[in-house]
């Protein structure tokens, strides 16, 4: 009985911290436009500026989390916001 | 016993009846009342489609009432109809365009978004080695795309020349296929100079990132003159 209970609470444990991975960014549904405009702007300029590549590859992550967040969670006016602002930053290098 | 028997014959052919005109009705899926009526639900429908599938399946629904009144009462009511929900669906054509331009823009946004990253982790994980690796890796590239710009632009004149034999000659087949030929090789060698441009694109990406200054190739000194002494008459 012990071990089941063991063998349960390690399951429920595991699935709850996949699941908290997986969730990634959460876009604010009330102030989507502005961190539209923010978001791509700060990162972009963090992938641009970025003198390590460990810098880079840190930016680049949260960069791409938000556009797959923008698109899946937003999308329409917001999502092409983030895409022209960030590709306007990106096109700089 | 002949007598049930007629009777269950009967029965059989009603059956028939029956299942044929419900297999007629169930094939139309629409329950036609009135062109108006039918053109007012079809407009709400158009009203609410807001992508170019759903724009599809509202012509499409127009396309089966039409039919349904084609079969029920003739031309006339489906003329009728159809010149009732035309007007809704010209609109509705012009939303669609409007829809595919935007579709459009954002793939091409989408696409610049990814490549430019693409290009940048491929810049960052390049492997560049010493200046002269570097140098000598984008002057072997130049050097490629030099040879390959001589080889198109052979191939142009021969384009060209060949379009001029074939209007002389009046336009026979074999020669239309020979330029068709052509011109998938000029576009093919387009394509190889983009690619060695494009690498060599990435290579001075790869320098300013990882070196944090922009290369710069000496240009070759020029050779000196040979004075060549003036011959004294």
């Amino acid at each position: 009985m012990k071990r089941v209970m063991i063998i349960i609470v390690a399951a429920i444990t595991s699935v709850a911290c996949c699941n908290r991975g997986g969730e990634g960014v959460v876009i604010n549904e009330q102030d989507h436009e502005n961190i539209a405009y923010d978001k791509s702007y700060e990162l972009a300029e963090r992938v641009v500026g970025a003198a390590t590549y460990e810098e880079y590859q840190s930016a680049a992550e949260e960069l791409r989390a938000y556009e797959e967040a923008f698109r899946t969670q937003i999308g329409g006016t917001s999502y092409l916001i983030f895409l022209e602002e960030s590709n306007a930053v990106l096109n700089q290098i | 016993m002949k007598k049930s028997r007629k009777f269950v014959l009967a029965c059989g052919y009603v059956a028939f009846v029956v299942l044929l005109l419900l297999g007629t009705r169930c094939e139309s899926r629409v329950h036609i009342t009135t062109p108006e009526r039918d053109a007012k639900h079809i407009a709400e429908y158009a009203e609410l489609a807001h992508s170019e599938a759903e724009l599809k399946a509202v012509e499409k629904m127009r396309a089966r009432y039409e039919q349904a009144y084609r079969r029920s009462y003739g031309g006339a009511k489906a003329l009728y109809f159809r010149s009732l929900v035309d007007p809704i669906l010209d609109a509705a054509g012009d939303r669609r365009e409007a829809y595919a331009a935007e579709e459009a823009y954002l793939a091409t946004q989408q696409a610049t978004f990814n490549d430019k990253l693409r290009d940048l982790d491929e810049a960052w994980t390049m492997e560049l080695g010493s200046d002269a690796d570097v140098i000598a890796t984008i002057e072997r590239n130049d050097a490629t795309i030099a040879t390959k710009n001589a080889e198109l632009a052979a191939l142009i004149a021969e384009n060209e020349q060949l379009a001029i034999d074939i209007i002389d000659a009046g336009y026979p087949e074999d020669m239309l296929n020979m330029i068709g030929e052509l011109e998938a090789k000029i576009e093919a060698k387009r394509k190889d100079i983009a690619t060695v441009e494009y690498a060599n694109t990435i290579v001075r990406l790869a320098y300013r990132l990882q070196r944090g200054e922009e290369l710069v190739i000496a240009e070759p000194e020029p050779e000196p003159e040979v004075e060549v002494a003036e011959e004294v008459m």
